[in-house]
C-alpha cells in the first residue's frame, strides 16, 4: 500500500471543446474517508471514471493503490469496489442473483459483509432489479460493493435519490469504512452536510480543478475569512491564501492558517481589516466556488500588480 | 460467471428459434409421412397446398438462421451500453476482451447448434431434394455455419459501434444489402463474376471445390477480422 490510495497528476479530460477535467491534482491519503465536493458538472464523475478505467485521460496520469490507471486497470479493479453514478444493473436479475454473479469475480468476496449489508440496508433480495425503486437500486449497488471486501471503496454520489433513513444507514456504513477489510473510502457528493458528517478529508473541485484539499479538522480549526478594505491589495493565491476575491473596495481572503498574522500584514499595507471569521465547510465551499467577477477573482489565477504577501 | 449471464440474456431468443425449427421439422415430417392419413384424404389441390407450404418453410431455413445471426449478434456485449450496465460490467476485474470473447463464443456455439437443427428440419421437409444431392452434404452445413457466423459477427460489430441493438441490426442489414448490391453491380455492369457468400450454402455446386473452399475460408477470415475490429473498438470504448 502506498501513502496515497489515489493520486492524480495534471489529469485532463476533454469532451470536444469542453474541458471536463482540467489539470486535476488530487491526493487521497490511505485510510481516509475522503469526500470530493463539487457542483454539478465540476468534473467529479469524469475523474472517477478515469480512475476506474471507464474513460481515458487526454493528458496527465492517475494511480490507484499504486497501480497506474491507464495500464493496470484490472489490478485496480481487483482491489477497488465501485458504486457508479448511474445505478442501473441487469433488470431481469434479482439482487440475490446479482450477488451470485458478482461474487464470482472476487476471490476475497465476503458473504458475511454482503449479508450484513443486505440486512442493514433492507434490500429486497428476491425482486427483479427492474421492479425496484431508485433508492433500492442504489442499495443493491452498495451491497455489491460491500461484499467485495475491497481495499478502497469508490462511490459516485452514493446517497443520491435515497430517503433520509437509508441515507443515514449508508453514511454510517461508509463512516465504518464500508465493510470487511476496506480501509479507504472515496466518494463524490454535492451534499455538504453528509461530507461534513463522515469525512476526515475533503477535496473541493470546480471546473475540473482541485481548489482545495485539506483535512476537515484543519478547515474547522484554522481556516478563516479575512475581509479588508483598501486600495491595491494583493490578490495572489499563494499560501496561506486559498482564494482572494474583490468586490468594490473590499477584498475577501480565504486563509488556511495564521489568519491573525495575515491580517497584520494587510494592515501594514494600509488596509482596514474589517472581519476575521471562522468558517464552516459550507462557507469555505461557497467562498471557493462562487463565481465572482472573473477580472477580480483570485481563484481563476488572476494576479494584480501588487506584491505577494506570501513571499 | 459472465457466460452464465450471457446465457440468461440470450436463452429466450435461442430457445425461441429452436422452437421454430422444431415446429417446422415436425410440420415437414407430418406432411411427408402423413401418419394419420389426414392429408391423403384431402382433395389433390389441398394436398398440393400442404406440400408447397412444407417446401416453402424448408427453403426458408437459411433465412431463419440468418435472422438468428442478426438477433444473437445484437445481444452481444455492445448492448451493455444501451441498457446502462457497461459501467458495472467494465468495473469487474476482468479484461474487456474476455467479456467480448465469452459473449461471442456463446453466440457462436448457439448458431453452430442451430445449423444442424435447421438441416434436420430441412431434411424432414424436403427429403427427396436432400437425397438427390447427397454429395453436397458436407458443403451445405459448413457453408451455413460460415454465413451465419459472418452475419452474427457483423451484427456484433455494428451493435458495439452503435451501442444499440436496433441500430446494430439496421447497420448490419444495410451493410449486407450494400454488399449484395455491389455484387450485382459487378456482375451486371462489369461482367465480373465473383462468388458471393449467399451462394455458398444455397448453390454449393456452382463453383469447383477449390474456389468454394477458398471462399469459405475467406468468409471465416472476414468473421475474425470483424471480431478483431470489435475488440479494438470495445477495448477503447469510454462509458
Amino acid at each position: 500500500m502506498t501513502d496515497h490510495a489515489i493520486a492524480t497528476r495534471g489529469l485532463v479530460k476533454r469532451y470536444g471543446q469542453q474541458e471536463a477535467v482540467n489539470g486535476l491534482e488530487m491526493r487521497v491519503p490511505a485510510g481516509a474517508v475522503y469526500g470530493c465536493l463539487g457542483r454539478n458538472g465540476a468534473g467529479k464523475s469524469t475523474t472517477i471514471k478515469m480512475l476506474m478505467g471507464l474513460a481515458r485521460p487526454d493528458s496527465g496520469s492517475a494511480s490507484v493503490l499504486g497501480f497506474d490507471c491507464a495500464t493496470q486497470t484490472v489490478d485496480i479493479l481487483r482491489r477497488v469496489a465501485f458504486v457508479g453514478e448511474n445505478k442501473t444493473l441487469y433488470g431481469e436479475l434479482t439482487p440475490e442473483e446479482m450477488v451470485r454473479f458478482t461474487r464470482g469475480f472476487y476471490p476475497r468476496w465476503s458473504a458475511s459483509a454482503a449479508e450484513a449489508g443486505a440486512r442493514r440496508l433492507e434490500v429486497p433480495m428476491r425482486r427483479r432489479f427492474k421492479t425496484l425503486s431508485k433508492g433500492n437500486r442504489a442499495k443493491v449497488w452498495l451491497l455489491l460493493a460491500l461484499g467485495q471486501a475491497a481495499d478502497l471503496l469508490v462511490l459516485d454520489e452514493p446517497t443520491a435519490g435515497l430517503d433520509p433513513v437509508t441515507q443515514d444507514t449508508v453514511l454510517q456504513l461508509l463512516a465504518e469504512g464500508g465493510g470487511a477489510g476496506t480501509s479507504t473510502v472515496f466518494f463524490s457528493s454535492h451534499d455538504l452536510a453528509e461530507v461534513e458528517r463522515i469525512c476526515d478529508w475533503v477535496g473541493i473541485v470546480d471546473a475540473g480543478r482541485m481548489l482545495l484539499e485539506a483535512r476537515l479538522d484543519d478547515i474547522r480549526e484554522h481556516y478563516r475569512l479575512v475581509i479588508a478594505e483598501g486600495r491595491d491589495l494583493p490578490m495572489e493565491r499563494a499560501a496561506p491564501v486559498e482564494s482572494a476575491t474583490r468586490r468594490g473596495s473590499f477584498s475577501r481572503y480565504l486563509v488556511s492558517r495564521d489568519a491573525d498574522g495575515f491580517a497584520a500584514r494587510l494592515r501594514s499595507l494600509g488596509a482596514a481589516v474589517t472581519d476575521v471569521t471562522p468558517l464552516s465547510l459550507r462557507d469555505v465551499f461557497l467562498e471557493l466556488v462562487r463565481k465572482e467577477d472573473p477580472c477580480t477573482s483570485g481563484n481563476a489565477g488572476a494576479t494584480l500588480a501588487a506584491p505577494s504577501l506570501a513571499s | 460467471m459472465y457466460l452464465w449471464k450471457c446465457w440468461r440474456d440470450t436463452r429466450s431468443a435461442f430457445l425461441g428459434i429452436v422452437a421454430c425449427l422444431l415446429a417446422i421439422g415436425i410440420f415437414g415430417a407430418y406432411v411427408q409421412f402423413d401418419p394419420l392419413g389426414w392429408i391423403a384424404a384431402r382433395p389433390e389441390s389441398s394436398r398440393l397446398l400442404w406440400h408447397v407450404g412444407s417446401d416453402a418453410l424448408g427453403a426458408s431455413l437459411m433465412e431463419l438462421i440468418a435472422v438468428a445471426g442478426l438477433i444473437l449478434g445484437a445481444m452481444g456485449v455492445g448492448v451493455e451500453f444501451e441498457r446502462g450496465t457497461a459501467d458495472f460490467l467494465l468495473t469487474r476485474p476482468r479484461s474487456r476482451r474476455s467479456f467480448l470473447w465469452t459473449s461471442w463464443c456463446l453466440g457462436a456455439a448457439q448458431i453452430l447448434t442451430l445449423v444442424p437443427l435447421a438441416l434436420a428440419a430441412n431434411w424432414l421437409t424436403r427429403p427427396d431434394l436432400t437425397a438427390a444431392r447427397p454429395g453436397l452434404f458436407p458443403r451445405v452445413p459448413l457453408a451455413m455455419c460460415a454465413v451465419a457466423l459472418l452475419i452474427y459477427s457483423l451484427t456484433y460489430l455494428m451493435t458495439t459501434l452503435a451501442r444499440n441493438s436496433r441500430n446494430g441490426i439496421g447497420l448490419s442489414v444495410a451493410a449486407l444489402t450494400g454488399y449484395t448490391l455491389l455484387h450485382l453491380w459487378l456482375i451486371l455492369w462489369h461482367d465480373i463474376t465473383v462468388p458471393i457468400v449467399w451462394e455458398l450454402p444455397q448453390r454449393p455446386d456452382r463453383y469447383d471445390a477449390g474456389v468454394w473452399f477458398g471462399s469459405l475460408l475467406g468468409c471465416l477470415a472476414v468473421c475474425l477480422t470483424l471480431m478483431a475490429a470489435t475488440q479494438f473498438r470495445f477495448e477503447r470504448a469510454e462509458v
